[in-house]
């Protein structure tokens, strides 16, 4: 268990080291959601821009309010196209990104350079999405099935809270397992993907204490982290005004990017540690 | 043309009859109604092939002033017997469903009798629901005539909240009944069509059940008796007087408690799995018959069952005195949804149950009215802005919840028009459920708070124990506000119109004298829906000064001009939002100021939740 507390500390500390990447990660982010707030705000300032109801927004948000902002909508007239495309782009441009993430945090101490971090998400983007084609039916598939038996459940709600919860954990294992084939991707010269593939699933097999405990781990940090913003908003009229949110909002936005960097480091240091490779294995 | 001592004589004897039938039978007295049938019944229950055996005498009074040469017998089960039946065409996800578990119930009749001894099952014929019956001889005004019955059910896996589920029952529609006779209309009966409840005339039931001893049954109407058989089986007997139907639900698990509204006991059965649920079920129920009694007047039976089902064998429904009721499971927690229930199938008890409408024809006088009265009395109870509780930092309000179901179905069909011709069941719930109950909260608007009480009282009280139509609701509305609101009812109930009025426009411009003092501020309102109704004007100006117009709300537009030496800075048509109907109330008002910060506000948060999500997809993928 040693292996997993080091590698979960690790982990933030090679995230911290990659700071630019992390500012990098999070303005994508920010940048992408942007071009999906947009035409809905511009959509609330027809409505309510110069409506008496406008103060209604700053108040709870009920049903009614909901229904307003939407009842005066002409869903032809909403920009359809970037919701159709930023998902994919998102996807995408991840995936992009993760290849330089991992080839950084294999380098270990040697330094950040943009034009290595580069070379590595332009390296590995091929393989990476076919990785992410070999994993997601198999996400997707999962998703439908526990959507299926979950509506079909007929014992009573208990019951199935205790299905959700098996079901997450298992999405989450799977999700975990497509990082460690990642991670073995750009850590062994082997270039076979599908060898990756299940290089990646029989590590979480394998290791499933170590993994399980890992990832569990980031999971407890990554659940305060989400409800933050929305707890603080709840908590003080101070992030009820606008630039403190803002900031409040986005600090956290760009903690979860260096926490979702924390987490691959970790499992690169947890898949490192258990299968005896040196950084200079890459 | 001179009548012979024997006609004579005939005719008083005929007279004496009429007039002992009469009094023999209940008057209409308060908290009682004119009953035309009485049904005794005794039923067997097979746990285990899921089947009913029973037989039943039926007395019918011909209350009306038309002699009646056929009757007509409701077959409900017959609804789900196959794919063919009205129901399951008009349902066809229900019927796959039903079908691919090999899942059918049906009735059958084997023996009708005049009591007199004449077999009438052979001239009887069957279609899909419905059983006519050709009377050897027209049954007179003020006559009655016996029946005796004979049938089995096969009951079906729990379908439109009847039916089977594991070791449950729920057994409503079950026996032969007669359609509603009405005066001026003779029979009124329908198929059994997917969109549609129940109609039926007043009556007194007597029916015994016999079934394994292990079950708790809670019944329409009142406990009469319990015998042990001594081969496991108990034989159950209620009675009910004054009702439209009889119901009951079988569970061997029910848990059994009580409380008391008044002089009403309240009997709720719940299962050992709802005991967290126990209280919130009987608070909402004594809350319902407390305030509905208070309301409207007073709940005319001395015992109402509440019975909690399972999460999986059907959801709320109402019967005469007996109502059901069920959760909802933990992911919708902080929703209010069991209060809504209970206090929605107690509302039935005045807008179904004693004030019994024509369900197939107008069901808007059942549903609507309950709906509103749920809106009213979750609104006192649980505060407005979460009537429905509040989930995922929603708060989930009724009024919302109404005119959002309304304003998806606004432009697709009238209010008023029969059940099975609404174009989808998502028309039927959002116009006859929610357009409904916006439409009497409209009213309500308009008429204030106590008026309103007053129509509801006065339309309830006269119409109690009876079968009232739309028409006689509006005349009640007429006759006690002293207003007209044809032309309101006309747009509201009867055609698929939307009611939207808007602010065009608002400009000040500065007088011919150029003086300050000398500002003219022009308002246009616009009426953007084709219905119409009178509605509330009002201009603020800088100084705080309000001018308010009364616009009847006819023409397309109307034009405000004022001169006054402080400009006008907002306009708002219908300020306290009393016309529920109006699909758009964002286009109600125009400012002459920008309100930065609520949109900025949105947008951050949203920015937030896009943020949020693109990182889930990112983490996922």
């Amino acid at each position: 268990m040693a292996n997993t507390w080091r590698s979960f500390w690790g982990g933030w500390g090679a995230a911290a080291r990659l700071w630019p990447v992390v500012l990098l990660v999070y303005l994508v982010d920010a940048a992408l959601a942007a071009v999906l707030v947009a035409p809905v705000a511009g959509h609330l300032h027809e409505v309510f821009g110069r409506s008496a109801m406008a103060p209604e927004l700053l108040g709870p948000v009920t049903v009614n309010l909901l229904i307003e902002m939407v009842g005066g909508l002409e869903p032809i007239s909403l920009p359809w196209r970037p919701y159709f495309l930023v998902p994919p782009i998102m996807v995408l441009v991840g995936t992009f990104l993760r290849g330089g993430i991992l080839g950084a945090l294999a380098s270990g101490s040697s330094g950040f350079h943009w034009r290595a971090f580069l070379s590595d998400c332009a390296r590995f983007f091929g393989r990476f999405v076919v990785l992410l084609l070999l994993f997601a039916p198999v996400l997707l598939v999962g998703f439908f099935l526990l959507a299926a038996a979950s509506l079909r459940m007929t014992s009573g709600a208990p019951a199935l809270l205790a299905w959700l919860s098996a079901a997450g954990l298992l999405g989450l294992m799977l999700i975990v397992a497509m990082d460690y084939a990642r991670v073995s991707l750009v850590l062994t010269p082997e270039r076979s993907v599908f060898r990756h593939f299940a290089r990646g699933i029989w590590f979480v097999v394998r290791r499933l204490p170590q993994v399980l405990v890992l990832g569990l781990a980031f999971a407890l940090v990554a659940a305060p982290l989400a409800g933050l913003y929305p707890a603080l908003l709840q908590l003080s009229p101070l992030f009820g005004a606008l630039l403190p949110a803002l900031v409040v909002q986005q600090s956290v936005a760009l903690l979860s990017s260096w926490h979702r960097i924390a987490m691959l480091g970790g499992e690169m240091t947890l898949y490192r540690r258990v299968s005896r490779l040196a950084p200079s294995d890459k | 043309v001179k009548a012979s001592p024997e006609v004579v004589m005939r005719l008083a004897s005929l007279s004496l009859l009429v007039l002992l039938t009469v009094l023999i039978w209940p008057s209409h007295v308060s908290g009682q109604a004119r009953e035309v049938v009485s049904y005794e019944i005794q039923v067997r229950l097979d746990a285990e092939a899921k089947r009913l055996d029973g037989r039943e005498r039926v007395t019918l009074l011909n209350r009306t002033s038309q002699p009646v040469s056929e009757l007509y017998f409701h077959l409900y089960p017959n609804a789900f017997r196959g794919p063919d039946s009205t129901f399951m065409r008009e349902s066809p996800g229900t019927a796959r469903q039903a079908a691919a578990e090999d899942n059918w119930g049906w009735m059958d009749v084997t023996s009708l009798r005049l009591a007199t001894g004449g077999d009438l099952l052979a001239g009887a014929t069957v279609d899909d629901t419905l059983m006519r019956v050709p009377l050897p001889a027209p049954l007179e005004p003020g006559r009655s005539i016996d029946l005796d019955l004979e049938f089995s059910v096969q009951l079906p896996r729990v379908i439109a909240r009847m039916g089977h589920q594991d070791d449950h029952f729920t057994v409503a529609q079950w026996f032969p009944k007669l359609a509603a006779l009405i005066e001026g209309r003779g029979w009124v009966a329908h198929h059994y069509h997917a969109n549609s409840e129940f109609f039926a005339n007043f009556g007194r039931y007597r029916v015994e059940i016999t079934l394994p001893e292990r079950f708790v049954v809670g019944a329409s109407g009142v406990p009469a008796g319990e015998r042990g058989n001594g081969d496991g089986t108990k034989t159950l007997t209620f009675e009910a007087r004054s009702v439209h139907d009889f119901a009951w639900v079988a569970n061997p698990g029910f848990q059994d408690a009580r409380a008391r509204a008044g002089d009403v006991e309240i009997r709720l059965l719940y299962l050992p799995e709802n005991e967290g649920l126990r209280d919130r079920f009987l608070d909402a129920a004594v809350a319902s018959v407390e305030h509905f009694s208070r309301w409207y007047g007073p709940y005319a039976y001395p015992l109402l069952t509440v019975a909690a089902v399972p999460f999986d064998a059907g959801g709320g429904m109402e019967y005469p005195t007996l109502v059901t009721v069920n959760d909802y499971g933990v992911p919708l927690s902080g929703l209010l949804l069991e209060e809504q229930v209970t206090i929605h199938e107690i509302a039935h008890q005045w807008w179904y149950g004693m004030v019994a409408s024509n369900e197939f024809e107008e069901a808007w006088l059942d549903e609507g009215f309950t709906s509103y009265s749920t809106r009213k009395l979750a609104d006192l109870l649980y505060g407005p802005e979460q009537s429905m509780g509040r989930v995922f930092g929603l708060n989930v309000d009724q009024l919302g919840t109404e005119r959002g179901q309304y304003m998806s179905v606004a432009r697709q069909d009238p209010v008023v028009q029969p059940s099975w011709e609404f174009s989808s069941p998502s028309s039927y719930a959002g116009n006859v459920y929610a357009k409904a109950s916006l439409i009497l909260g409209t009213l309500e608007g308009h008429l204030g708070e106590e008026l309103m009480g007053e129509v509801m009282r006065t339309y309830f009280q006269r119409f109690a124990f009876a079968h009232p139509t739309t028409e006689d609701f509006i005349d009640i509305v007429h006759e006690v506000s002293g207003r007209d609101f044809s032309g309101f009812f006309q747009d509201a109930l009867y055609s698929p119109v939307i009611f939207d009025y808007a602010v065009e426009s608002l400009s000040v411009r500065r007088g011919a004298g150029g003086l300050s003092s000398d500002l003219r501020s022009e308002v246009t309102v616009t009426r953007l829906g084709v219905g119409a109704t009178e509605v509330d004007v009002v201009t603020t100006f800088q100084d705080g000064h309000q001018e308010w117009e009364a616009w009847d709300g006819v023409a397309l537009y109307q034009r405000y001009e004022y001169v006054r030496s402080s400009p006008a800075v907002k306009v708002e048509v219908d300020p306290e939002r009393k016309l529920l109907l109006d699909v758009n109330w964002a286009n109600n008002s125009h400012t002459t100021w920008y309100n930065w910060e609520p949109v900025l506000k949105w947008a951050t948060n949203l920015l937030w939740l896009a943020q949020t999500w693109l990182r889930v997809l990112a983490f996922l993928f």
